[in-house]
């Protein structure tokens, strides 16, 4: 752990990213803390800003102990990365491929690390900041010339 | 298949199914297909009736609303959480309002947070009321899916009453709600809980000792506690799996804690338990509501 913050009673660590597993697990498993279920997972962009640019943040809750934990792990390298944690919680699989699908953060170690909102041959990460979104997007079906199959 | 007339069919998906036994039965369900309520496509490995196996292909319905929430704005972003689950508008707005007033260090008065909580739980029935006629109809029962429509109409009449939208009601507001409920919105809510219980006891008739029914959920995709909060459920399905955490109760926000109401589990974590959960929440769900406007 590098860092704690609180804010507007929300408790967040900022973790090493090294030790993510390890992490992960203790908070799991330990008696005192039980977070048994990961409630979210995503990750920010704060382009421009780079090292670290993305910061992957887990939200933990344990439903026995009825408590919270925010952690944080920066998210280094071309593409960013930080180790899977699909071995500690089950639905961190599908919130990982999220994660990569929409903003291109690396899983190492994901076993089966495919988009899974856009179809597979989408180009780019459309959450990054730098992925324009415009406010109206038109799309003409009449015109658009029929495929001859 | 999507619409797009450029879509390259992805075949490898059913690569991922187990394939257990030499006479199992790939199949392809969906994406349209009138049990999924929704575009869900769904590789399934089928050994007789039953599914041993099966590969989700999700995203059909993704509308990237965390895309446009960054050119709306605050405000404008209010009528999109309607959408996030069509069945519970009221809940999603108030979900999407709680969140920024907690960014912003506010909280609404005491008459919002009552007339919040009282419309969350009458989408919440509303939601239930769905989900159970639905699925009785999948299985067969059309009867319930009548019955239970006929409920939702009074809520949605209520809804109407209050906001002017029956459905994606875009209610709530920053702040507080958009309008101050009518006159007559008491009178309306004490007639429909008064009706409501009797109602549930119909359902529970037509369902609970039903043979057909009871065989085709008791013991059908039980799922373990353990399971459960691996995979991260939540609510009925959660408690359905003997899980005691409820929300309202357990971090509660707006009036509930001022709220009294029992809190059903399951056992077996089985598709008849969460119909159990599900029935007893809606019994209790009309929590006890202060006197005068």
């Amino acid at each position: 752990m590098t860092e704690h913050k609180e804010f507007r009673g929300e408790l967040t660590l900022e973790i090493v990213p090294e030790r993510l597993v390890d992490v992960c697990t203790f908070l799991r498993d330990h008696e005192d803390l039980q977070f048994k279920i990961l409630a979210d997972l995503t990750a920010v962009d704060y382009y421009p800003q780079s090292d670290p640019r993305f910061v992957v943040s887990y939200d933990l809750l344990s439903v026995y102990l009825k408590h919270r934990l925010r952690l944080h792990a920066a998210a280094l390298g071309e593409p960013p990365t930080v180790e899977t944690v699909s071995g500690v919680w089950a639905t961190a699989n599908w919130h990982e491929r999220e994660c990569w699908d929409l903003l291109g953060v690396n899983f190492r170690n994901h076993p089966d690390l495919r988009r899974i909102m856009l179809p597979p041959e989408w180009v780019g990460h459309p959450l990054r900041k730098d992925y324009e979104a415009t406010e109206e997007e038109s799309f003409d079906y009449l015109s658009k010339p029929i495929a001859n199959e | 298949m999507p619409y797009r007339v450029d879509f390259q069919t992805d075949r490898s998906i059913s690569e991922g199914l187990k394939r257990q036994g030499p006479g199992n039965m790939i199949i392809n369900m969906g994406p349209q297909h009138p049990s999924t309520h929704g575009v869900l496509r769904l590789v399934l490995e089928l050994d007789g009736e039953e599914v041993v196996d099966c590969v989700p292909d999700v995203g059909y319905l993704h509308r990237g609303m965390e895309k446009l929430a960054e050119i709306k704005g605050y405000h404008r972003f209010i009528p999109y959480t309607d959408r996030m689950d069509y069945m519970n508008p009221m809940g999603n707005n108030t979900a999407y309002c709680l969140a920024v007033e907690k960014l912003l260090g506010v909280e609404c008065t005491e008459r919002a947070q009552y007339i919040r909580v009282i419309l969350c739980e009458l989408a919440r029935i509303s939601s239930h009321l769905l989900w159970l006629g639905t699925a009785a109809l999948d299985i067969g029962a059309m009867t319930a899916f009548l019955y239970t429509f006929r409920e939702r109409e009074k809520i949605y009449d209520i809804f109407e009453e209050v906001c002017g939208a029956r459905f994606t009601v875009s209610y709530m507001r920053i702040g507080g709600v958009s309008v101050d409920v009518p006159e007559h919105f008491k009178d309306m809510c004490q007639l429909f809980i008064d009706d409501f219980a009797f109602r549930v006891d119909e359902y529970e008739d037509l369902l609970t000792g039903n043979r057909i029914w009871v065989e085709r959920t008791k013991g059908v995709a039980p799922i373990s506690a353990e399971k459960a909060m691996s995979y991260g459920m939540s609510g009925a399905c959660l408690r359905g799996s003997g899980v005691d955490w409820d929300i309202r109760r357990d971090e509660p926000y707006l009036v509930y804690d001022r709220m009294e109401f029992d809190i059903p589990l399951g056992e077996n974590g089985d598709t008849f338990d969460r119909y159990v959960c599900r029935i007893e929440e809606m019994r209790q769900s009309p929590p006890d509501y202060p006197t005068g406007s």
